[in-house]
């Protein structure tokens, strides 16, 4: 019996070990977690949805995604929706929405079981200041125009996408929290609320108190893109994956890890590019500065449209970021483009990291944007 | 045999407690197991670890150094390492020299303000944002200067920029070497010019507007 009951202690002790060695291994140390956690809830995919991009976007993206977000109207500072430019001319987010613009998007999201998401932006620093000065008022404001239109388009979210990335007073941000708090409180339990996050709103005291209202939020969009942008001074990749402290300053993988010392990983969900940026330089190499002014948006289409035409242009993959480039002299001015762009290999390294860190889900800045390919690696990524 | 029938079934019991139990809730587990794991070098206060950087090789007067973490630059007393993303300010009376090995140094005259945006070995790339800096081109490490909405870039030699914030005017001077410039217009339109040894180019950063003049 005591024989017997050593047996059973040294194999269970060994168990222990072997259990651990597999996770280790296994599970919480690869980029791709192989067994699925059967307890996990679904996974959110949130595809955004811009009104410049209803004619480019096809109608129907339910095998890739769960959210249709539309993006969207733009708050003022009293936090009511912005329906006029001037006096002629109405905010053309609210003019798409009222318009039979988005009627195929949205009926064939509601039969496919999507849920529908109603982005409310502002980057206008002032207005975003005189917008959380007075925060029960002004959320109260919002929520009172959104109701409607939730009632009328059935959004079962609500997105505040408030994108005022520069250092503010720690009564600034507090206020910024009142003023979610009051309109997720208004909003009542019907509808959920997501709110996006820039890459730097976690390592620096910008308005968004990250950690204050991820624990309001039902969802938070880290906006992982943008690390090189039209105005920047030197060509780099947008959404590098790795690569910050040794060629790069920032990457995705960090902006996820300095999130999660904040957010739970099960309301964040990581915003990944369909588009990339194209510069004009004077040297071939990635990293070159830029000719200023001359740095543009490219779109997953517009790249793999281009490398179908050019007869000169090079592809060449930086491993680092898992980001490519494709380059090509300009034989007319006697300059360099290079174009850094996401693609299907990107997109399925932003799934390993998601699933690296067991994050809720992915959200795709924008719909439209994508060429053949790059949304393939989402069709297994949602249904897994 | 009954006996090492036992030892492995509490093998797999003692495998599936831990593995279950770590399965039951991922994400906090995750983050108990943080620690083991390396993090990114991402660093806001050091450099890129690929980056190069430099010293100050002498300075006399206000000199101002703004480090990475800093919103403005404060005064300093006495030469400091300098850093990718860092920047250096000189005052009324300040003047200071900056030297990057393998690549070469800048000097700044006074109410001269540049910034270190990229010290790669791939591209060494400052944004002089005002006043007037010498530089030498020594190494074969490409050095380009962003001047306002002109772009600069050295052969090996030595040059003057000089940037007027107010009246947008830029001068660069070739006193040895050449340098290509480069520019959008008004129109949109990409420029670029060649200047050689013993030429200046002058250009207006509002009218986009630029010419070469004999020194």
């Amino acid at each position: 019996m005591r024989k017997n009951l050593a047996i059973i202690i040294s194999g269970l002790l060994l168990g222990f070990i072997l259990g651990i060695i597999f996770i280790f291994t296994f599970l919480a140390a690869k980029d791709t977690a192989p067994l699925i956690n059967p307890l996990a809830p679904k996974r959110v995919v949130i595809g955004f949805l811009p009104y410049w991009l209803l004619d480019t976007a096809t109608s129907d993206y339910s095998k890739y995604i769960t959210t249709l977000a539309y993006f969207g109207l733009r708050v003022d500072q009293n936090g009511n929706i912005q329906k006029l430019l001037n006096s002629q001319q109405e905010e053309p987010g609210w003019n798409n929405l009222r318009s039979d613009n988005l009627d195929s998007f949205f009926s064939n999201a509601l039969k496919n079981n999507l849920n529908l998401s109603l982005m409310v932006t502002s980057g206008d620093v002032n207005s975003i200041e005189d917008l959380v000065s007075q925060p029960a008022l002004h959320a109260k404001n919002l929520v009172t125009d959104l109701k409607p239109l939730i009632a009328k388009y059935k959004f079962s979210d609500i997105n505040l996408d408030i994108e005022y990335t520069q250092t503010a007073s720690s009564a600034a941000r507090n206020n910024f929290t009142k003023f979610v708090t009051e309109v997720k409180k208004e909003l009542g339990s019907s509808e959920t609320l997501t709110i996006e996050i820039s890459p730097t709103d976690v390592i620096r005291n910008n308005l968004i108190d990250p950690k204050a209202i991820s624990e309001i939020a039902d969802n938070v969009v880290l906006m992982a893109y943008d690390y090189h942008s039209t105005n920047s001074i030197v060509t780099g990749p947008v959404a590098p994956v790795s690569g910050a402290g040794i060629t790069s300053e920032y990457d995705v993988v960090a902006a996820i890890e300095k999130s999660l010392d904040l957010i739970s990983p099960q309301k964040l969900v990581l915003g990944i590019p369909l588009y990339g940026y194209e510069w004009e330089s004077l040297t071939q190499t990635p990293r070159s500065a830029i000719i200023p002014n001359t740095g543009v948006a490219a779109s997953n289409r517009r790249a793999e449209e281009l490398l179908s035409s050019c007869s000169n242009c090079s592809v060449t993959l930086d491993k680092e970021a898992d980001e490519q480039y494709i380059s090509y002299f300009d034989q007319t001015v006697g300059d360099y483009h290079t174009i850094f762009y996401p693609d299907k290999n990107s997109t399925q390294a932003k799934i390993n990291s998601a699933n690296k860190f067991q994050l809720e889900g992915l959200a795709l800045w924008a719909l439209g944007y994508e060429g053949n390919s790059i949304l393939n690696p989402l069709t297994t990524y949602k249904s897994e | 045999m009954k006996k090492l029938f036992l030892f492995i079934i509490s093998i797999a019991i003692g495998t599936a407690i831990v593995t279950f139990g770590y399965l039951w809730d991922v994400p906090r587990n995750s983050q108990l197991l943080k620690p083991f794991f390396p993090k990114t070098l991402f660093s806001i206060a050091d450099a890129p670890g690929q980056s190069l950087s430099g010293e100050i090789a002498s300075m006399s007067g206000n000199v101002g150094w703004q480090s990475r973490t800093a919103d403005y630059a404060t005064l300093i007393n006495s030469p400091v390492k300098v850093q990718q993303g860092e920047a250096i300010s000189t005052y009324q009376n300040g003047e200071t020299t900056v030297n990057f090995p393998g690549i070469g140094n800048m000097t700044l005259s006074p109410n001269t303000q540049v910034n270190f945006i990229q010290t790669l070995p791939a591209n060494f790339v400052v944004e002089q944002k005002q006043g007037i800096s010498a530089y030498i081109k020594n190494g074969n490490i490409p050095i380009s200067v962003r001047a306002l909405d002109l772009l600069i870039n050295f052969e090996e030699g030595n040059y003057a920029v000089s940037v007027d914030k107010d009246s947008t005017n830029i001068i660069v001077t070739v006193n040895s070497g050449s340098i290509i410039v480069a520019f959008n217009d008004t129109n949109n339109n990409t420029n670029i010019v060649t200047v050689k040894e013993g030429e200046q180019y002058l250009f207006n950063n509002n009218t986009k507007l630029g010419r070469i003049k004999p020194l």
